[in-house]
């Protein structure tokens, strides 16, 4: 039986992991940290195990069919009433720095740049991008430069006007971005990214100019402001699969593919462990359980 | 006496205003605040990251470069990173700057990934495993309530494994199962976040309290007639430009 390479990888590195910790607990060695429970490790590999393999389908041109998000089709609805208005759209993805734990919800929101880029490329819309994450200023470029250029409008690109660092501190970025969005009357508003209590300023700067407004994010003590005043809400997760979506990246969609696994993996794990409570039997001490020699 | 102290209270006194005054409409005092806000913080990064290259590499390397080759060499590998964000200014060379966001965003993500197994999963999981039955019926119902809000939570974030329903077909019981939960979702949501944006304003109302203690500091006299000053410029201004 020929086994695929991309089958094989994963299975080697789980094989190596138990073979490694087998021997660990063999030899009395602290392999794992005493302070994590061991499940969490375990769900780590057997996740990024699954996202590799749905990763490794895709390249070999399996489709993966994804939920629709509504916020995300709005996106080219609120460039194309831009347009008809003459007004810019104006796009930000937050501030602070890039090498935080908030990375992943920095590139969801370049994904949506990246696709209100083209949108405006293809459309014809002025783009202005704001941002307070110096480390991305070359990224935000690169990334409205080519949504112009793919869309054979190269000669819409002005770095100085699509292109705006503000700066990283959270209020000065915040009163600069709603003097710009005043300002420049834009006529469509997409808010994508981590924020903070920022976000509410935004959306009434928006809200002033009567701007089409689309806003996410997952950091859940900003999502109530976002659903209860923009016209579309990206909510928690909706963001990363937007980011997705947004790349028109297959592998990138088989990423979201493995985060569902994760998502079931709980539904059952909580599903199974009530049923098993209801046994007499506690599985929450298992999913405790840390490896400690001794 | 007018010290710095007087006076930084007058100017932030005065900032207050001309910030609220945005509120009703653009004007210059607005603009003054807030070029002045983006022109400060944007210096007080600069001096902040340049203080720090000095204290943790570059006056260490010049005061004692063996010791500092030989317990902190690792220093030098973020400054060649920085050094190629400059890279972007040169039109042959650009793409040498992606090499350094890239590392960025490969940390960041790094950092998420190492605790997201455990506070996103291990720990909700093992929150939610609650008994659904006992005597006490106020807290079998919040238990039922936790754990339906949150499997429909997450059942509302599934985007590509769902079950589908078949044009002319009868809906099977799993696309039933599937979508009760995806409504328990969406509402259990909306009612939390309607809780945590009440929440979130309670907090704000506290900092608008503590803005408004400035005006009865010591010395309060002034900071009130400077905000009075500032109000009837921006009406004044309002008014001219009608």
């Amino acid at each position: 039986m020929k086994v695929s390479r991309g089958l094989l990888i994963p299975i080697v590195v789980l094989a190596l992991t138990a073979l490694v910790s087998g021997v660990a607990w063999a030899l009395r060695i602290q392999l794992y940290s005493p302070r994590a429970p061991f499940s969490a490790f375990l769900i780590l590999v057997g996740l990024l195990s699954a996202g590799y393999l749905f990763m490794h389908e895709t390249k070999s041109g399996k489709e993966i069919p994804v939920r629709r998000i509504p916020a995300f089709d709005a996106i080219e609805e609120a460039v194309a009433r831009s347009v008809e208005m003459g007004r810019p759209v104006h796009v930000t993805f937050g501030f602070g720095t890039i090498s935080s734990a908030h990375a992943p919800q920095y590139v969801a929101g370049l994904g949506v740049l990246s696709h209100a880029a083209r949108l405006c490329g293809k459309y014809g819309a002025k783009l202005i991008a704001t941002l307070g994450v110096p480390e991305a200023i070359a990224t935000t470029e690169e990334v409205v430069r080519e949504g112009y250029y793919s869309a054979g409008r190269p000669e819409l690109y002005d770095p100085t006007y699509n292109v705006r660092y503000l700066t990283d501190q959270q209020f000065a970025y915040a009163s600069a971005v709603q003097a710009t969005l005043i300002r420049e009357n834009v006529g469509a508003n997409i808010v994508v990214g981590p924020f903070y209590a920022e976000s509410l300023i935004f959306m009434e700067a928006g809200n002033m100019v009567n701007a089409f407004q689309i806003a996410g994010t997952a950091r859940e003590t900003q999502i109530p402001f976002f659903v209860l005043t923009a016209d579309y809400s990206f909510i928690g997760e909706e963001v990363f699969a937007a980011g997705a979506l947004a790349s028109g990246d297959k592998e990138t969609l088989a990423s979201i593919r493995g985060q569902d696994v994760g998502k079931l993996l709980s539904i059952v794990l909580v599903i199974l462990g009530i049923l098993m409570l209801l046994a007499g039997t506690k599985m929450v001490d298992a999913l405790n359980w840390a490896w400690k020699v001794g | 006496m007018i010290t710095w102290e007087v006076f930084g209270a007058w100017l932030s006194a005065a900032m207050v205003v001309w910030i609220y005054s945005f509120a009703y409409r653009d004007n210059a005092l607005y603009k003054l605040a807030e070029h002045m806000f983006v022109g400060t913080a944007a210096g007080y990064s600069i001096a902040l990251a340049l203080d720090s290259l000095n204290r943790v590499v570059v006056a260490p390397a010049v005061r004692s470069p063996e010791t500092f080759w030989a317990a902190s060499w690792h220093y030098v590998i973020p400054v060649v990173l920085g050094v190629l964000m400059f890279a972007k200014y040169s039109r042959k060379y650009y793409w040498l700057a992606r090499y350094a966001v890239a590392v960025n965003i490969a940390v960041g993500s790094g950092l998420a990934l190492r605790t997201a197994p455990i506070a996103n999963i291990v720990r909700q999981v093992t929150a939610t495993i609650l008994p659904l039955w006992g005597s006490d019926p106020v807290k079998v119902l919040n238990n039922w309530i936790l754990v339906l809000v949150t499997l429909g939570g997450l059942t509302y974030f599934l985007f590509t494994i769902f079950p589908r329903r078949v044009e002319g077909a009868r809906p099977s019981p799993a696309y039933w199962v599937y979508r009760s939960l995806y409504y328990i979702g969406i509402y259990g949501m909306m009612v939390g976040f309607g809780a945590l944006f009440a929440n979130t304003i309670m907090t704000r109302v506290g900092f608008l309290i503590s803005i408004y203690l400035i005006y009865i500091q010591p010395e309060a006299w002034a900071s009130i007639v400077a905000a009075v000053l500032a109000a009837v410029a921006i009406i004044l201004g309002i008014l001219r430009k009608r």
